[in-house]
């Protein structure tokens, strides 16, 4: 049985998120940060998401995980801050992950906004696919 | 109730207001501590404090003694802490039945959710801004369009198209999307919003749309309907299309038009697919010189880039054909002979011997054979004539008698007969650069063409068909054979007697032949470019399976012709991605020859046959004692007259003794010819980078 709960890119929580955030900067940095936001939701009814190593009592958390292909010339976990709102980002510590509850309640008005700012990686030029955010491993009840 | 007083010394005492209930105590000096039974009535107590000192006073206490208790209610909550109880009442009533009750069990996996992030640093298509329109039965649909848009192109195959489309207003009829035109079109535009570029990316029909009831979203799967082109041409028009070669020899006889297209396109190294337009093109799967698409690290998504050798297991670099052609040689021969009568007629008029008749000669002859020519000499007729003895003699005999008997016969006898003969050709069709780099890693294949036979060929007429122009003032008579017909033309003269003839038109053999060769030869090329190497970069609307497209990495460098292409644009994430795989010639060596294809000589199938005429003699009995023999030939016949003792006497016969056809004309017979060809590796570009 698959969890209910997906990533999505829109707040009414229609588009589950497939493939990736596709991110461009130009490798000289010109570009900036770049923000946006994704919606961690359930558009079931009556459902609950907690964290499956102590439901209830241990925090849901959206780490930034790196496959590292190429550590040190590609993107790295550093390159990325996670808050819960555009406005924390600017306290955000890169890397760093986001607690985001101990019980997620279904419902489009309980999902949970997980703004994500990319610092301009410091990497040559190329497209690069190796970093991905993730939950730690959930439970749906 | 008792009452009791109690006399108190004390040096002050206070007290609070009274209350209903309480014990009040009134002291003064001499303290005297009434204790009275609590009333209604209150009492104000009045404390009088005298000044400090050593206050000395005599309590005394007067005791009266009364029976009873003094005795004090108190009331205690008594509290159950933390324990609710309630009593349960069960009803049981008796029923029958069976109870059941439902379970239910939630299992539940841990998960981690996950959403993967790709940058894109400094690419070439860097701000660039898609649109895919997706144009339905000539509708503009790409406002409807959400999720996924998969595009796959591949050699040799239909293209398809996936899409999926947000809900209609109104019915739905899926049905009525069945076969529409589909065209997808890629646009794309710089930051201010002005198109940089549109590309076609895909045309062709809605094979399946798939509507789902729960989202209420309508799925299209299209295709290009390749099948369906090859499915409504004729074959004719398939050979315009493909190229190549077939044979029924090689591939069966199908009426599978589109299975037909497809053996065409197994003989030749090129694939035939239809282009964005639906335009079909056959493709060399050689790679151009040069590459109509570059890929490097700029490009090149990282990481993406991978590479498929081949595995031996897989390579063919020799195929060992083995066609056999048979058919039914046609062989006629004709062989003569002829007997007259041994003696001039004066010496027969003098002392005569008996005759042989036509119907003993036309007996003889009767084996088989078909008579095509006879000529009969007469007896002269009536006459006078000079005998031995040079007196004239009056020779009498009727028109039937002359007619009846034979002083001379010439005939030519003729034969026709089928040999099975089978040319047997072993073609092996190399790769020899890759048996240098491989070993021999061979295939066998196994054709069999057989020519129809003409069982007619081998009846024979009837001698009763005999025909003649006879003519009684002449000495010599011709017949002729109704069943006797003339050899085919391009017969083959084979020593003095026989005529060979096989079959005039090669053309289904010489096509089975290059057939056979030239999908062996491109099968061995088949397996020698199942190297890949696949990349994904940002999409890439040209990227097809007519282009030749390079890969230049600190990694590898590649050049060939691309196989496959997957364009992939989700409209949700703003990814367009396109994977590219491109197939390579391996090994590379130079110097490689590349044979024709080409029928092998044809293999000598000539027959060396010594074939003898046929012998007649004359042996006469009544005066000889020579023993019969029934290895005799010729007319065997005796003296009428003056027969000498002791003597043989013979019986009247006219044998022929036709010679039997060899073995090596009418057994069947085998005759092996034998070929190579070599078929050269194209040379792509693989060099991998350690």
């Amino acid at each position: 049985m698959t969890v209910s709960w997906k990533f999505h890119s829109d707040s009414g929580l229609t588009a589950e998120l497939v493939g990736s955030l596709a991110i461009n900067q130009r490798q000289d940095g010109t570009t900036g940060d770049v923000d946006g936001v994704i919606y961690l939701g359930s558009i079931e009814e009556g459902k609950t998401l907690q964290a499956d190593s102590d439901p209830g009592v241990d925090q849901i958390v959206v780490s930034i995980a790196d496959s590292n292909v190429d550590p040190g010339n590609s993107p790295e976990i550093t390159d990325i801050k996670l808050s819960t709102s555009n406005a924390g980002l600017a306290s955000a510590v890169a890397g760093d992950p986001l607690n985001v509850g101990l019980t997620l309640t279904s419902g489009v008005g309980n999902k949970v906004e997980v703004h994500y700012r990319i610092i301009t990686p410091t990497a040559p030029t190329g497209t690069y696919a190796e970093l991905s955010l993730n939950t730690n491993p959930v439970r749906e009840i | 109730m008792t009452f009791s007083k109690n006399t108190l010394s004390s040096r002050g005492f206070s007290s609070g207001a009274a209350e209903v209930g309480d014990v009040y105590v009134v002291s003064s000096p001499p303290f005297v501590n009434t204790i009275f039974v609590p009333s209604v009535i209150s009492v104000a107590v009045q404390n009088v404090l005298f000044k400090t000192g050593t206050v000395g006073a005599a309590i005394q206490n007067v005791l009266n003694y009364r029976t009873g208790a003094v005795s004090m209610a108190f009331r205690h909550n008594v509290f159950n802490v933390g324990v609710v109880s309630a009593s349960i009442q069960n009803n049981i009533n008796e029923r029958t039945g069976v109870v059941t009750a439902a379970i239910q069990n939630n299992v539940f996996q841990p998960v981690s959710l996950s959403a993967s992030i790709e940058n894109r640093l400094g690419a070439a298509a860097l701000g660039k801004i898609w649109k895919a329109v997706i144009v339905l039965n000539g509708v503009d649909m790409s406002s409807r369009q959400t999720g996924l848009i998969e595009i796959e192109i591949e050699e040799d195959a239909a293209r398809i198209a996936n899409f999926q489309l947000l809900p209609f207003s109104g019915g739905i009829d899926p049905y009525d999307w069945i076969g529409v035109s589909v065209t997808i079109d890629y646009l794309t535009y710089d930051s201010t919003g002005a198109e940089q570029s549109n590309h076609r990316v895909f045309t062709g029909v809605v094979d399946e749309p798939i509507y789902n009831p729960a989202t209420r979203f309508t799925s299209f799967e299209c295709t290009d309907g390749q099948q369906e082109f090859f499915e409504q041409k004729t074959k004719a028009q398939i050979d315009d299309v493909t190229g190549g070669y077939h044979s029924d020899v090689v591939f069966g006889e199908t009426e599978d038009l589109w299975e037909y297209a497809r053996q065409r396109l197994s003989t030749q190294p090129a694939s035939f697919d239809f282009d964005a337009y639906r335009v079909g093109r056959l493709t060399d799967w050689q790679s151009k010189a040069v590459a109509d698409l570059n890929f490097d690290a700029s490009n090149i998504i990282h990481e993406s880039l991978g590479l498929k050798l081949i595995s031996r297991r897989d390579v063919v670099n020799t195929v060992n054909i083995k066609l056999g052609y048979r058919f039914g040689r046609k062989w006629q021969r004709e062989i003569g002979g002829s007997w007259h009568y041994p003696r001039p007629f004066y010496q027969y008029l003098s002392d005569q011997t008996t005759l042989p008749n036509r119907g003993m000669i036309l007996g003889a002859l009767d084996s088989g054979w078909d008579i095509k020519s006879i000529f009969f000499t007469k007896l002269p007729p009536s006459g006078q004539f000079t005998n031995t003895e040079g007196s004239q003699t009056t020779w009498s005999i009727t028109d039937e008698l002359r007619d009846y008997l034979v002083f001379g016969v010439g005939f030519t006898l003729a034969k026709k007969w089928l040999q099975d003969v089978t040319e047997d050709y072993q073609i092996q069709v190399t790769a020899d650069a890759s048996i240098a780099k491989h070993g021999v890693i061979k295939a066998d294949e196994f054709y069999a063409l057989d020519e129809e036979v003409e069982e007619e060929f081998e009846k024979v007429s009837e001698p009763a068909t005999l025909s003649s122009s006879s003519s009684t003032d002449s000495s010599i008579e011709t017949g002729k054979s109704f069943g006797y017909t003339e050899p085919d033309l391009g017969g083959v003269a084979v020593g003095d007697y026989d005529t060979i003839i096989d079959p005039a038109d090669r053309a289904s053999f010489d096509n089975a032949v290059q057939t056979a060769i030239a999908e062996a030869r491109t099968h061995i090329l088949k397996t020698h470019r199942a190297n890949t190497v696949v990349i994904q970069d940002l999409l890439s609307p040209t990227a097809d399976t007519d282009k030749t497209a390079s890969v230049s990495t600190s990694e590898v460098t590649a050049k060939g012709k691309i196989k496959r292409v997957s364009h992939r644009l989700d409209t949700e994430s703003g990814e367009a991605l396109s994977t590219i795989e491109l197939s390579l010639y391996q090994p590379n060596s130079p110097g490689q020859v590349d044979d024709a294809i080409a029928v092998p000589e044809q293999a000598n199938t000539t027959p060396s046959i010594d074939t003898t005429g046929i012998s007649l003699s004359t042996h006469i009995g009544g005066r000889t004692t020579k023993k019969y023999s029934e290895d005799w030939t010729g007319y065997i016949g005796n003296w009428t007259s003056a027969r000498t003792f002791p003597s043989e006497w013979y019986p009247n016969e006219f044998r022929v003794d036709i010679p039997a056809i060899e073995d090596d004309a009418r057994d069947a017979q085998t005759f092996v010819a034998s070929s190579v060809i070599n078929t050269a590796i194209p040379q792509d570009i693989l060099t991998i980078n350690i």
